[in-house]
């Protein structure tokens, strides 16, 4: 019977990691498996404060959600109300992470929990004081060239979403 | 010492002693303890919309959101009950099946490496549960020598050191960190190809697009060097491939090991944290009881104990077992050397002694030497020497000592014996 269920876990094991395919618990591992184009589109969440100065998001405020996934999906696959829920809900889940991250917790909760995976842009108290409190949530759709044969990128911004507490959310043009 | 810093169980299908097994139970259940509680239940409840929505079944209807939490607070229970090694074939088919679905239940929201290695944890544990019969240093190994008799228990603790344990649960965790790993260059063969993958410009791009986030010094100086890119490209290709091809043809692990670990450092400090779970995961190979024999203590040492009290033949039990040295003679008032009981300070059955250069150690101070015989139980036998510690532990042991028979199996009668053997 052990053998049996041995057996039968390689296969689930072997079929998804060959074929690239998820039967969960059963994950493949495949990474980095393919040739990076010229042109690498990203999307970017900036938060905005009262005076109109940008804030690029810390991940740590929209567990358990990576923003660059949230933003592949939101562009290409959601409606105007499910944008507009998750919308709101970003915005919400942003000033409750401010408020603890001004609230100056003696020993902070996120410093304790296993590491994130994306580790740039995390707000500090003393960035956080330079703002406004937060009025738009913001989009942009980020294209990354590569130049100079490969050694440097070229970095195009256009915000492609807006929104603030009042519900109404715009498309906006290239910046 | 490097090149057996981690196991090729597909090499050495056994080992002198269940270290190994332990370690790495320690290891697995550390990471299940720290990934299950940061998990945030709340954050994963209250998101209006469903990213992945093949997954959203494992999500718990509206107003039963608590389920999530008290499966939270049962992973966390059992994860203490696998990291003893306290019924660990329930333990771990428990944790690991709340594992998978908190595990399932976040992937709705995230779906990428995060959660895929956090579901490559969850398949360690079940295998684990398989084969945990033959993880003797744990709760569960204290618990089975109760089926033993007194013959049995005192034979294994004065014979020589030829017992051999088996790691099948290690092993299958090996092939199945061998084909994670493998995945991606049989993926990369068929496309883009592995000369297309490995340029230099292709694997300048993975470095750049996502930046520097660390601000790594000697980051520009990579990008800009093509012989280097080539050469990393290549050396991930080989790394990867090399964990499965090694495991399976019994050659050293430990290279491909030690470049995994390399390539994931690398990848942390120019990219991002995307492998983190990996190094836990890898850490599951290391020769924990080579680490063991090399940190023990070189001192030889003779344990002279009351071969008739069944509770003192078990409690002995595991320092026979992480005794990879074979450092420790075992004796009873059978067989020690009459020097030893002809000590006018010595009493056998009233307590246990430890020998060190011909100086006995009797009672709470015998165990504090055993303790200091092993780097693990070096603290234990530090605290116990200080005074209040020392104070209690005395009387501890001088209570337990004078009512062992009356708390605990001690006395064998010849019933006892027959039956079991």
């Amino acid at each position: 019977m052990r053998k049996l269920c041995v057996g039968v876990f390689i296969v689930c094991l072997v079929v998804p990691n060959i074929a690239g395919i998820h039967i969960f618990p059963f994950v493949n591992l495949q990474k980095y498996t393919y040739a990076a184009d010229d042109t690498v589109t990203q999307y970017e969440i900036r938060i905005v404060d009262e005076q109109g100065r940008e804030l690029k998001l810390d991940p740590r405020a929209v567990e358990p959600i990576r923003p660059h996934k949230i933003t592949d999906t939101f562009a290409e696959d959601y409606s105007a109300d499910e944008r507009n829920r998750t919308f709101e809900h970003i915005f919400w889940e942003v000033k409750s992470y401010r408020e603890y991250i001004q609230s100056q917790p003696k020993i902070r909760r996120t410093a304790l929990e296993f590491p994130e995976h994306d580790i740039e842009d995390r707000w500090t108290y003393s960035e956080l004081e330079k703002y406004e409190a937060f009025t738009t949530v913001r989009i942009y759709k980020v294209n990354k060239t590569f130049v100079n044969d490969n050694t440097a990128v070229a970095i195009e911004r256009e915000q492609v979403y807006e929104w603030s507490p009042d519900g109404l959310i715009s498309e906006s043009d290239t910046q | 010492m490097i090149p057996a810093l981690f196991v090729n169980y597909f090499a050495e299908r056994t080992r002198e002693s269940p270290i190994n097994l332990a370690g790495a139970r320690i290891v697995l259940g550390s990471y299940i303890l720290w990934r299950g509680a940061s998990i945030d239940v709340r954050a994963l409840t209250e998101w209006p919309v469903h990213f992945i929505t093949y997954l959203s079944f494992t999500h718990p209807p509206d107003g039963f959101e608590w389920v999530l939490i008290v499966e939270k607070f049962l992973l966390l229970v059992g994860t203490l009950f696998f990291i003893i090694g306290y019924r660990t074939r329930i333990s771990s088919f428990i944790v690991g099946a709340l594992f998978s679905h908190l595990t399932g239940v976040m992937r709705v929201m995230n779906l990428g490496g995060e959660t895929d290695q956090m579901a490559l944890g969850a398949l360690c544990v079940f295998l684990f549960g398989l084969y945990c019969e033959q993880d003797e240093l744990s709760v569960d190994g204290i618990r089975r020598t109760g089926r033993l008799s007194m013959k049995t228990l005192n034979e294994r603790l004065q014979r020589p050191d030829d017992g051999r344990f088996s790691m099948t649960s290690l092993k299958l965790i090996l092939l199945t960190l061998g084909i994670s790993y493998a995945a991606s260059p049989v993926a990369r063969f068929f496309n883009p190809g592995w000369l297309a993958w490995a340029s230099a410009d292709n694997f300048a791009r993975f470095l750049l697009v996502d930046g520097n986030e660390l601000g790594l010094p000697g980051f520009d100086i990579i990008v800009n060097a093509p012989y280097l890119l080539t050469l990393f490209a290549v050396l991930t290709l080989v790394v990867e491939a090399g964990l499965l091809l090694s495991a399976l043809t019994r050659l050293p692990i430990t290279p491909m090991v030690i470049g995994l670990f390399g390539m994931h450092t690398a990848i942390a400090l120019t990219v991002g944290l995307f492998f983190l779970d990996m190094f836990f995961f890898l850490l599951l190979l290391l020769s924990f009881d080579r680490i063991h024999a090399s940190l023990s203590a070189d001192r030889e040492i003779d344990v002279v104990y009351d071969g008739n009290c069944y509770f003192c033949a078990r409690s002995l039990q595991p320092f026979k077992l992480i005794d990879t040295k074979g450092s420790i003679s075992w004796y009873n008032q059978y067989t020690a050397p009459d020097s030893y009981l002809d000590d006018e300070r010595v009493d056998v059955e009233a307590r246990m002694y430890v020998f060190v250069n011909g100086k006995p150690y009797g009672g709470y101070d015998a165990f504090q030497q055993l303790f200091k015989q092993f780097p693990e139980t070096v603290p234990i036998s530090m605290a116990m020497s200080i005074p209040p510690v020392a104070a209690v532990g005395e009387r501890l042991y001088r209570y337990i000592a004078a009512n062992r028979s009356r708390h605990f199996k001690c006395s064998v009668s010849t019933q006892f014996e027959n039956q079991e053997d």
